[in-house]
């Protein structure tokens, strides 16, 4: 039960331990489907809180690191007080000014526009805090052998930060790309701490661009040949919309043209598809590479993900979600942490015994911006 | 006599692992080591700190202590740990249970309160609150998403005459609240109170009314909502609404507020309110000897959907509008006055004026 012989392992130092991560699948996901489903349609939405809390929990415990589950201590009440005070700061000042804007003003019309684009513009701003807040929550809210996780940053620099790209990004049209989100993900890992040992994150973006420029490059080709492919199939077609909406009105209903209708949007589905496929190239070599820029302690990690792999991952994601109508998401969730456990290997050794508790401040509510930016699956 | 089991824990200062022996006592268990230290954990403070599986580790932690960590193999002393301390083992706790249901349905029972007094007490006394300039401006709004671009009817002479009657039916009552009438060639048979006592009837209603007391009726129907403020309370009402739908979901929902939609709702009223304005209605109509007979006229004749329904651009607006609720019994609810008591609205040049205002 004590792993105190890691010594054997060649890359190791006296007290080091080679670390070995998986995911051990356990009864009861069903039910929990079920029970929050049920929970949160009776509470009008309210369980969703804790129905969140009851999946992590059960997710957590079902990651082992070197047999130790992780444990999830966050609780329902905390997410609840998190979205209330974040609906009371912007949730709630919007309604009002938008209703305001109705009695105060000539034009509530452009009044209303710009008070969304206000919110809007206020949304790009914070939704790194929403980012940075969320993962810092969870980290504190994870224990694995007594000892939690934290992120030490300023949410609001790395808001900034996370701004900065996201401009610079749509500025080099794309190309920014992979050194920005080298640098977030820089910043983000830098940050983050288990216990008082601090996560290592150094490299360069060079490695990525080859796979970006490929991306880059094809999705304008694929785009345009898709366009011309249904521009070919279905021009000739055009014919049976004729007198088709005054058809409708009249109440006849022409079927031929509803058929060409989900046609077309069946071919842009699969155009979306397609291009998300393609992007996933590029986004797997950015999660190995990422991978492998991290240390902690002594070991390095090793990210094995492949394209077809993610793929697989995404689209049964996807069919879950669409199939059960979201109530399946905790299968979701099951899904991704089981791919990262079984994907994920650790190199060299970490000296576990030496790491000490965090004194970090711990966030008493959490994920209050997440929640109302609507970021995030889990 | 306590057996000791080996255990192992983590103290929540550092990630060591140490190796205790557990003894499961009657009233918690007695954690020995590391380096002769001993702990005592009750039962009562005792909490899974993972959900528990049977035939895997216990992990187990307690409120003296929250950050320490007990793993029990899974064996007998586990076996005696959840058997002794049965809350640990989570699954169904009907006193749990039971609070939940308590706060659900106290929290439901709240919500719809709070839900029924937003809705159908407060509209009415916050609409009575609003300044006039808000009115007017929400009055500006309103208007703008109704009449769209359809003419108003301003033959002069026309518009003489309607002036006269509805000074007739303003006169019948000191309580009247202020109000103006006008006429826009709408192809449907309808009426409506906007915000700020502004009265519209469209052109066809003009066309088919047969007498001046039916549009006497109904400007005196239309005055009952704008005396009771229905216009007003609908729109806070749906403002409530739009709140209450927010709250619940936490998303924004601020923006369907501005759409034409949701002005459009705001018209429709109430079996109730329905029934306010027709108490209005015919108490003023009594009071200024104006026979009701013509508002029951035009109940009936609403109930005729190829009048009161259009096609092309106020297909919507029509259709939206010819709801009326309960209109059979409310069209009972009217009577006619005793013959010899009503008098004239309108001298009949005036009334074949206003036949024509629309052309």
């Amino acid at each position: 039960m004590d792993l105190r012989f890691g010594d054997q392992t060649p890359h190791s130092r006296p007290g080091g331990e080679p670390i070995s991560v998986e995911y051990t699948e356990s009864d009861g996901l069903l039910g929990l489907c079920l029970k929050n489903f049920l929970l949160t349609l009776v509470t009008l939405t309210i369980y969703r809180f804790w129905a969140k809390t009851n999946v992590r929990r059960h997710i957590w415990s079902n990651i082992k690191i070197n047999g130790q589950s992780l444990e999830y201590t966050g609780t329902g009440m905390e997410l609840f007080l998190g979205a209330l005070i974040i609906f009371a700061i912007i949730g709630l000042p919007f309604i009002i000014i938008s209703v305001a804007a109705q009695f105060l003003f000539d034009n509530p019309e452009v009044v209303i526009v710009v008070i969304q684009f206000t919110f809007l513009f206020g949304f790009m701003l914070l939704y790194g805090m929403a980012v940075y807040r969320a993962r810092r929550y969870r980290l504190s809210r994870t224990l694995w052998r007594g000892i939690r996780g934290t992120l030490t940053g300023s949410s609001f620099s790395f808001s900034m930060l996370y701004f900065g790209s996201m401009l610079l990004k749509s500025m080099t049209l794309g190309w920014s790309t992979p050194a920005m989100n080298l640098n977030i993900q820089q910043r983000m890992f830098g940050d983050m701490n288990f216990g008082d040992k601090s996560f290592k994150f150094k490299g360069p973006a060079g490695p990525l661009y080859a796979r970006y420029a490929i991306c880059w490059i094809l999705t304008p080709v694929i785009i345009i040949a898709a366009l011309v492919l249904i521009g070919l199939l279905f021009g000739g077609s055009m014919a049976a919309f004729e007198g088709y909406f005054e058809n409708l009105e009249k109440g006849k209903f022409d079927g031929k043209a509803v058929w060409i209708i989900v046609a077309a949007y069946a071919g842009l589905f699969a155009l979306y598809v397609g291009i998300a496929i393609l992007w996933t190239a590029y986004t797997a070599r950015e999660m190995m590479l990422f991978a492998e820029y991290t240390t902690f302690d002594n070991a390095r990690f090793r990210f094995d993900v492949t394209v077809l792999s993610l793929v697989g991952l995404w689209l049964g994601n996807l069919l879950i979600m669409i199939l059960t109508l979201g109530i399946g998401q905790p299968y979701v969730v099951q899904r991704l942490m089981r791919y990262m456990c079984n994907r994920l290997s650790v190199d060299g050794t970490v000296d576990v015994s030496a790491i000490q508790q965090s004194t970090a401040a711990i966030d008493k509510r959490g994920e209050g911006l997440v929640e109302a930016f609507d970021i995030d699956a889990f | 006599m306590a057996v000791p089991h080996p255990a192992q824990l983590f103290d929540g200062q550092s990630a060591t692992s140490h190796d205790v022996k557990v003894e499961v006592r009657s009233d918690g268990l007695v954690v020995t080591g590391p380096a002769g230290q001993s702990r005592r954990w009750t039962f009562s403070g005792l909490e899974a700190a993972s959900p528990v599986r049977p035939g895997e580790t216990l992990r187990l932690k307690h409120t003296s202590e929250p950050n320490a960590r007990l793993n029990l193999p899974p064996g007998l002393a586990a076996d005696q740990v959840l058997e002794q301390a049965s809350h640990v083992a989570g699954g169904f706790n009907p006193g749990k249970a039971l609070k939940f249901t308590a706060i659900v349905i106290t929290g439901l029972a709240l919500f719809f309160a709070v839900g029924y007094a937003m809705l159908n007490i407060a509209p009415q006394r916050i609409a009575a609150m609003l300044p006039a300039e808000w009115r007017d401006k929400l009055a500006d709004h309103t208007e703008n998403a109704f009449i769209k671009d359809a003419r108003q009817c301003d033959n002069p002479a026309g518009k003489h005459a309607l002036a006269a009657l509805a000074g007739r039916v303003a006169a019948a009552s000191s309580e009247t609240p202020d109000f103006s009438v006008r006429v826009f060639d709408m192809p449907f048979v309808n009426a409506f109170a906007l915000p700020g006592g502004r009265i519209v009837l469209t052109g066809r209603l003009i066309k088919q009314a047969d007498s001046p007391e039916e549009v006497a009726g109904v400007i005196a129907h239309e005055l009952g909502h704008t005396a009771h403020l229905h216009p007003e309370a609908s729109l806070v009402r749906n403002i409530g609404l739009q709140l209450l739908i927010s709250l619940g979901t936490g998303g924004s929902g601020g923006d369907t507020l501005g759409s034409v939609a949701g002005l459009l709702t705001m018209l429709q009223y109430s079996r109730d309110a329905e029934r306010e304005a027709d108490d209005y209605a015919v108490t003023i109509l009594t009071e200024g000897a104006i026979d009701p007979k013509g508002l029951r006229h035009f109940f009936e004749k609403l109930s005729k959907k190829e009048w009161s329904i259009a096609t092309g651009k106020w297909k919507d607006l029509s259709s939206m509008l010819s709801t009326h609720p309960g209109t059979g019994e409310r069209v009972e609810f009217i009577k006619p006055l005793p013959p010899g008591e009503a008098r004239g609205v309108i001298p009949d040049y005036q009334w074949k004026a206003l036949k024509k205002i629309c052309s």
